[in-house]
């Protein structure tokens, strides 16, 4: 569960000054199902990567599964994003040199599980995204659709208990940017929760609720709003 | 951890040219230590056993007094009769000439002295006879060959009978050396030894300035050596510095403490091009950091932490600069093997020394693996994430 109350981030760009969130406040319950749009530069990653740990606010509350994230620590944080949030990225972010497999085991090294559970929980995430026969290949010799498979797997394989996508199907065609929307209503389903940001309303349409972001400030969107986004 | 050596092993690998060349750095590093330092620890050993085949109970004495030298053959007759001392023998190069038949024999050392002097040596006779006193009495012209004269001037060591000429005198060979091999003076074969007060006349030398003492055993050497400086007081009460008495066991340590330094010296300015080495890792390292400040982003982002992406780079650099060490231990055993042959000496790497320059090398890749590996491990997941590189 996520509770964000008044996360205020501004960014100093050429001497002025960005408000990139606004005193944003946000509560996504578990199993919930959000999606984010907003124009570019609305602030919306900025917002993803707050509530991915990735960047800190400069100030308000931030409270992830009743832990209270804003006051963490380096170390900390990287370890409640190696096991409680998995990230899925515009451009994949696999490592090319390694294997689709070796790729979805590395949170898992990190997580210092053993062996046996590695492979294991490995193979069970590729079977999910319908990789399994893939294992082997390395990022290039992927289709793009595949790298993102890859990508959520190796984001299923740590069991977060939240998934962030940013633009998951911003580098994919329509089909299969379809298909990786099917895969993430099955997660859906299976009781994940995910936020997703996106400018492509029709992605957006799928989540059970639509925020939208403005110059930093975040609104909830109107039912039939689809109409009128950027 | 092991998992960590794997990923190191990947990246290394992903970049072969660039990391054989790094490893190459520390390659040369090591292999000039170890065999510079074999080299320096070889001649040592080589000195150090021809001082001791010289024997410890041995003692060299040279007068420096020119004018005011009364040294003759009866003084040292009056010093062997100290009961710490077996014999005292003197001896003089004497230059000149040798001509056996058809044959010049260049390199043969005339050595003028009387008998004593192999048993002092320790030399052996294959055959014949040494020097001895009704020869020196009477001025004899005769003559005992090391092994290489006798086989240079006579083509065999079976050469007692047979004459050659020293400056047109004509020499009978008594008797012939075993073959002794080489000291610190070099070449011990191809000495020729003729009667002391022959020698005197051919040089026209009267006076004696360099002896050689033994003692009756090593454990009498510093009584020995008493005998001889009191004795030597007496000659010249004036002055001390008109003869030097040298005993093998301090020639050894001061020749101990100068190849040590000289040791040293070699190995750190070998050290220098393992620092060279290191400052090739670090430069690699620095810029394989901004080159994958996406990967450090990517694996930041699922959940690796610092400590994760220092441990990693610090492996990377670890792994080079072992990988050098080995390789170079490796290589310097083979160029050993090679050059040993080549440089006529025993040549052998010490557990101490093979052990020291991994151990450097480590330190090295430690050393200098640790700030780019600091550098990324800094790295902000979402800067790192957002690097165009």
């Amino acid at each position: 569960m996520i509770e964000m109350k008044d996360i205020v981030k501004d960014y100093v760009m050429g001497g002025e000054t960005i408000h990139a969130l606004n005193h944003v406040s946000l509560r996504v319950e578990d199993g919930e199902y959000v999606a984010i749009i907003g124009p570019s530069g609305s602030g919306k990653s900025t917002l993803m990567n707050v509530i991915g740990c990735l960047d800190t606010s400069d100030s308000g509350t931030y409270i992830l599964n009743g832990k209270p994230i804003g006051k963490y620590r380096e170390r900390q944080l990287a370890r409640v994003r190696n096991r409680h949030i998995g990230f899925i990225f515009q451009g994949f972010n696999l490592l090319p040199k390694l294997t689709c497999a070796e790729n979805v085991e590395l949170p898992l090294i990190y997580q210092k599980l053993p062996r046996g559970e590695r492979r294991r929980r490995v193979k069970e995430a590729l079977m999910e995204v319908g990789l399994g026969e893939r294992m082997r290949h390395r990022p290039n010799q992927m289709s793009g659709g595949q790298q993102q498979r890859c990508a959520i797997a190796r984001a299923l394989a740590a069991r977060p208990s939240l998934i962030l996508a940013d633009e998951p199907t911003g580098n994919l065609d329509k089909k299969t940017g379809n298909e990786i929307m099917a895969l993430f209503d099955r997660l859906h389903e299976e009781g994940n929760t995910i936020v997703l940001i996106t400018h492509d309303p029709g992605v957006a349409a799928r989540a059970q609720r639509v925020l939208r972001m403005d110059d930093g400030c975040l609104t909830a969107q109107p039912a039939g709003g689809r109409e009128e986004d950027a | 951890m092991l998992q960590s050596f794997k990923m190191a092993l990947k990246a290394i690998g992903g970049n072969k040219m660039r990391s054989f060349l790094t490893v190459l750095g520390v390659v040369i590093g090591v292999v000039a230590i170890v065999v510079l330092v074999a080299i320096a620890q070889g001649t040592n050993a080589s000195v150090v056993s021809s001082i001791e085949s010289m024997g410890t109970n041995m003692l060299s004495v040279s007068i420096n007094a020119k004018r005011t030298n009364p040294i003759t053959l009866d003084n040292l007759r009056e010093l062997a009769q100290d009961e710490s001392i077996a014999h005292v023998a003197p001896y003089t190069r004497v230059s000149g000439t040798i001509k056996a038949g058809v044959t010049t024999y260049d390199d043969g050392q005339i050595i003028g002295t009387i008998q004593g002097y192999d048993a002092i040596r320790g030399y052996e006779l294959s055959q014949g006879r040494f020097i001895t006193q009704p020869d020196l009495n009477n001025r004899i012209f005769v003559a005992v060959l090391g092994s290489e004269a006798a086989t240079e001037m006579f083509g065999k060591t079976d050469a007692v009978g047979e004459t050659f000429s020293i400056n047109g005198y004509t020499f009978t060979v008594v008797g012939v050396l075993e073959a002794n091999g080489s000291d610190s003076t070099g070449s011990q074969d191809n000495q020729i030894f003729i009667p002391y007060t022959l020698a005197q006349r051919l040089s026209n030398m009267t006076r004696i300035s360099s002896f050689y003492v033994s003692a009756v055993s090593s454990d009498e050497i510093y009584f020995a050596q008493a005998a001889v400086e009191s004795y030597l007081q007496k000659i010249f009460p004036t002055t001390y510095s008109q003869y030097s008495v040298y005993n093998q066991t301090e020639m050894l340590s001061t020749l101990n403490e100068t190849t040590a330094t000289l040791t040293l010296m070699m190995g750190g300015i070998a050290a220098i091009s393992l620092l060279v080495g290191g400052i090739g890792i670090m430069n690699i390292m620095l810029v394989s950091v901004s080159e994958r400040t996406r990967e450090i982003g990517i694996r930041k982002a699922i959940g690796a932490s610092r400590g994760n992406i220092l441990l990693q780079f610090l492996i990377e650099a670890l792994v080079v600069s072992l990988m050098g060490g080995l390789l170079g231990l490796l290589i310097s055993l083979g160029a050993i093997s090679l050059l040993g042959p080549v440089l006529d000496m025993t040549l052998s790497v010490s557990p101490t020394v093979a052990g020291a320059a991994i151990g450097f090398s480590v330190l090295i890749g430690v050393v200098f693996g640790i700030y780019p590996a600091n550098k990324a491990s800094r790295l902000k997941p979402i800067d790192a994430l957002h690097y165009e590189g």
